[in-house]
């Protein structure tokens, strides 16, 4: 037998499959269907101070909001992600990126968030849902120890006081 | 047809659907033939998408599960066949065939085995399980009567084949065959299946947490009874059961690839590995070794034994339905040390070699690659020594690997072939 799949959990290749869309064993029915009870499951049972659903016809293509976590330098500010889902998704992990601007050690300049299980933690048994919650979660503990921008990380570390003051300002500034 | 209900434990934690014909991981996690064979990472051992345990074979579908499923949610069980038989077509390969009833299903091939047993042992089974169902119902409305009758039917496809009791703490084997835990005795550091007699690799499997939460909630007294039996007669022979501390022993003896082969595995088997190749027996998956490829089989997702299949006397169907017969013959392939490296190396790098590799869409590219010879493997080389720079060499690389059809012709004088 000839395997298929790659990059369950854990896999080695397991961002790679984002961007480009190769021909795949999975297809975009079964990928399609997944995404249509995702997006009904999320609609029965959102997770908190979040929403996510497709941006216009393209059912590939999401838009998910996150409300900044009361208690962090983030509340009160409300922050837009596109969210792609590959054509073998759920063997490849979505992609996620930031649209709006923030402060933050684990999101670059770009919107890139660097989340292992966006990359090579990904599991076909995790969700959308669950994708937001983890993301929610770093809004209230920064992964200082592996950042994006290490700038950003020194400062949380070197001078808290600082960085949530800058992270309250671009909050301000970008998103609300 | 309206499709039923099915409660969440029976959902494919990759699909959100019904799990359909059902594989049970060693970890004891359920999911889909099609979800845990997609899933699967070609080039090193792969993870349970539930709980990231590794393991390096593809199990059996179990189909004591999917007997029950079909017998429990037909309409919704059709709905997914239909899907599942569309998107087969889609992409040409199919899973195995399995239906009718569970005498016929779970024993395959054995069905004298259960035949026999049956006979011999009608007598056991009626005592122990049906009078409980029927002194636990005494009101007997004809809504109960129903439930009864389908529970009574469930029952006797719930048995264990070794006990033919209800099965208690039930575990799955790599075969698919599902037996009390206390049923299966580790001799010899490898635990067999008692029925089909193949081997259940890495140690031993854990309990299917699904399946017994279904036993206890539909059959609470059997059950209970049932584990209450085990418990008094472990303790009036401690020896010869497995209890939690020896276990715990023998999962480490039994254990022929370590638990923690995920950090060591690459350094463990090297490159000796045959990247997105499986054994259509044990399910090794990437085969380890020797592989041994059918020259006769003329699906697309061909026929691939390991060395110990090889060797080893078993009939078994294929995985994808493949019509393999006995005057098949095979040819020895010989895993490539040094592309492996390159590849597992070069792997984060370029997605042209991801593609190559690993896309099971275009299955004879999957084979050339494994079927490169040393010429070819010089190329790779010098393309690979400059990998990084531009993208023009790594076209250079991906023209290299999809068409050798100059050094496929060579690559044959290498394998050794030789009938079986």
């Amino acid at each position: 037998m000839l395997a298929g799949g790659g990059g369950g959990g854990g896999g080695r290749g397991g961002g790679s499959g984002g961007g480009r869309s190769w021909p795949s064993t999975t297809s975009v029915s079964a990928s399609g269907k997944r995404i249509q009870k995702e997006m009904s499951e999320l609609s029965m049972d959102p997770p908190p101070d979040c929403s996510a659903g497709p941006k216009g016809d393209n059912l590939y293509h999401w838009v998910a909001t996150l409300f900044g976590p009361p208690g962090t330098p983030y509340e009160g500010g409300i922050f837009f992600l596109d969210i792609t889902f590959p054509s073998d998704y759920p063997f490849k992990p979505p992609k996620v990126v930031f649209k709006t601007r923030i402060y933050h050690c684990n999101v670059d300049s770009a919107g890139n968030v660097s989340l292992d299980i966006l990359k090579d933690g990904w599991s076909p048994a995790l969700t959308i849902s669950k994708v937001l919650v983890a993301l929610r979660s770093i809004f209230t503990s920064p992964d200082a120890y592996k950042p994006l921008v290490p700038g950003i990380a020194h400062l949380y570390l070197a001078d808290r006081a600082k960085h949530d003051e800058l992270a309250g300002e671009w909050t301000l500034r970008f998103a609300r | 047809m309206e499709d039923e209900e099915f409660p969440d434990e029976f959902q494919c934690c990759v699909c959100l659907d019904i799990m359909y014909k059902p594989v049970v991981l060693a970890c004891g996690h359920i999911s889909c033939f099609w979800c845990v064979f997609k899933a699967m990472d070609t080039f090193q051992e792969s993870h349970c998408p539930v709980c990231r345990n590794s393991y390096n074979h593809f199990p059996r579908i179990c189909k004591l599960l999917h007997v029950l499923l079909l017998k429990l949610y037909p309409s919704t069980y059709k709905r997914k066949e239909r899907q599942v038989a569309e998107e087969e077509k889609q992409y040409g390969h199919a899973s195995p065939q399995c239906d009718g009833s569970l005498t016929e299903s779970q024993f395959g091939d054995h069905s004298i085995i259960q035949e026999n047993s049956k006979r011999t042992f009608p007598g056991e089974v009626n005592t122990t399980t049906i009078p409980t169902t029927s002194s636990s119902h005494t009101i007997t409305n004809k809504a109960n009567d129903v439930v009864e009758h389908s529970n009574q039917a469930l029952v006797t496809d719930l048995q264990c084949a070794v006990c033919k009791n209800l099965l208690c703490r039930p575990v799955v084997l790599n075969c698919g065959h599902v037996y009390c835990e206390a049923c299966i005795d580790p001799h010899d550091s490898v635990c067999k299946c008692p029925v089909c007699q193949s081997a259940h690799p890495n140690g031993f499997p854990s309990v299917c947490l699904v399946l017994e939460h279904f036993l206890e909630e539909r059959f609470p007294e059997e059950y209970s009874a049932r584990k209450e039996s085990l418990r008094n007669f472990q303790s009036a022979s401690p020896s010869g059961m497995p209890q939690g501390s020896t276990e715990k022993q023998e999962q480490v003896q039994c254990s022929p690839v370590p638990t923690n082969v995920c950090s060591t595995w690459f350094s463990d088997h090297g490159a000796k590995f045959h990247p997105g190749v499986g054994c259509d027996y044990c399910g090794m998956c990437p085969i380890i070794g020797l592989r041994y490829k059918c020259k006769d089989c003329v699906e697309k997702i061909g026929f691939d034994l390991c060395e110990g299949c090889y060797n080893s006397s078993s009939k078994l169907p294929g995985r994808f339905n493949q019509q393999h017969t006995q005057e098949h013959q095979f040819v020895v392939v010989r895993p490539h040390y040094l592309r492996n490296v390159i590849l597992s190396l070069g792997a984060e790098n370029l997605e042209e070699y991801d593609f190559v590799a690993t896309n099971p869409s275009t299955p004879e590219e999957v084979l050339t690659v494994a079927n490169l010879s040393n010429d070819a493997l010089e190329n790779e080389l010098d393309s690979t020594a400059s990998l990084n720079s531009s993208d023009e060499d790594s076209h250079g690389l991906e023209d290299s690997m999809t068409s050798p059809n100059s050094s496929n012709n060579r690559s044959e004088d290498h394998d050794c072939d030789f009938a079986r």
